[in-house]
């Protein structure tokens, strides 16, 4: 089974590679999210189903999603870094020569968008609300706030940004 | 003991070892996780291959241990970079106005905060002439530049 996994999730990169990746729909957030999804709920399926049939132990059926697993955050990770992250901006900044103080200016417009395009998407996601120049936490927004400062605390991270 | 519960408990004492060294040692904190990661990898691997009975069951659970460090870099790389992470983990004490969310999160702040942070990665330096890439800035962008290729993202 662990084969397997290799083998489909090779061919599920070579699909995207050769395919997939010429589609607009894959050029977005939602559709590549939605390509490794829906074959990860399919591989899952599939594994499940060979492991009630005694096909392959528990441990080898979870060995097998752990595969995939790892392919999809990797590739997740990196198409995500690569499409428009706040560090790519500033490193292509300072490749097209010394990057100065006046030319924080650019980069600060960057940031603003960026700034002003998260508030969006949060909002959308209903994480949290905008009240008459307000913002404040959904009930979601809250519990995931809590998650992710209890990650910062176990990492021993200071502020972000 | 459920061999499945092996991965797991490997896994807690990463957690608990990387948040003591982390907090020891003041290094790249990828790079402090790495460190105490493989060792940990490796002793798993050792046990599971005296414990288990095939060598199936041993790459499996292997498997699931790397899973699951790499959903702990994806979190702890997650929480340190992401705007909207921050802006989730600032909004946890109370609501705040607009106005003073874009005061904090204000353009030039946050490009000097950025480039404080690739600063201490390493990727630039701050030179006589500004900031500019360092070797390793230069590879990390290269990179980056050929990723945007393949994955047909729009041109810069």
């Amino acid at each position: 089974m662990l084969i397997a996994a290799l083998a489909y999730v090779g061919i599920h990169f070579l699909v995207y590679a050769l395919l997939v990746r010429h589609q607009r729909w894959s050029r977005s957030e939602y559709g590549i999210l939605l390509y490794h999804g829906v074959s990860f709920l399919l591989f899952a399926g599939c594994v499940a189903a060979g492991a009630a049939l005694k096909y392959e132990p528990i441990p080898v059926a979870i060995g097998a999603l752990s595969i995939h697993g790892i392919y999809s955050i990797s590739f997740l990770e990196l198409w995500s870094l690569s499409e428009g992250s706040y560090s790519f901006s500033v490193l292509h900044a300072v490749s097209r020569g010394p990057l100065l103080e006046a030319h924080l200016g650019e980069l600060g417009n960057v940031g603003n968008t960026k700034r002003t395009s998260r508030l969006d998407s949060l909002s959308r996601m209903k994480l949290i609300r905008v009240l008459e120049g307000h913002v404040s936490l959904t009930l979601g927004g809250k519990l995931l706030a809590r998650a992710l400062q209890i990650i910062r605390i176990l990492a021993g991270l200071k502020r972000a940004g | 003991m459920n061999l499945l519960l092996v991965p797991l408990l490997f896994y807690c004492a990463l957690i608990i070892l990387d948040a003591v060294v982390s907090r020891l040692v003041p290094v790249n904190r990828i790079a402090s996780f790495i460190a105490v990661a493989i060792p940990l990898g490796v002793a798993l691997i050792a046990y599971l291959t005296a414990t288990a009975t095939t060598i199936d069951i041993v790459l499996s659970l292997t498997m699931l241990f790397a899973l699951l460090c790499e959903i702990y870099v994806f979190l702890f790389t997650l929480t340190l970079g992401s705007i909207s992470v921050n802006l989730l983990v600032l909004l946890k004490d109370g609501a705040m106005s607009l106005v003073q969310l874009r005061s904090i999160y204000e353009g030039d702040l946050m490009t000097r905060r950025r480039i404080e942070r690739l600063q201490n990665t390493g990727l630039i330096l701050r030179g006589k002439n500004g900031w500019v890439l360092t070797r390793r800035g230069e590879m990390v962008l290269c990179a980056f530049r050929q990723l945007r290729t393949f994955f047909l993202h729009p041109g810069d």
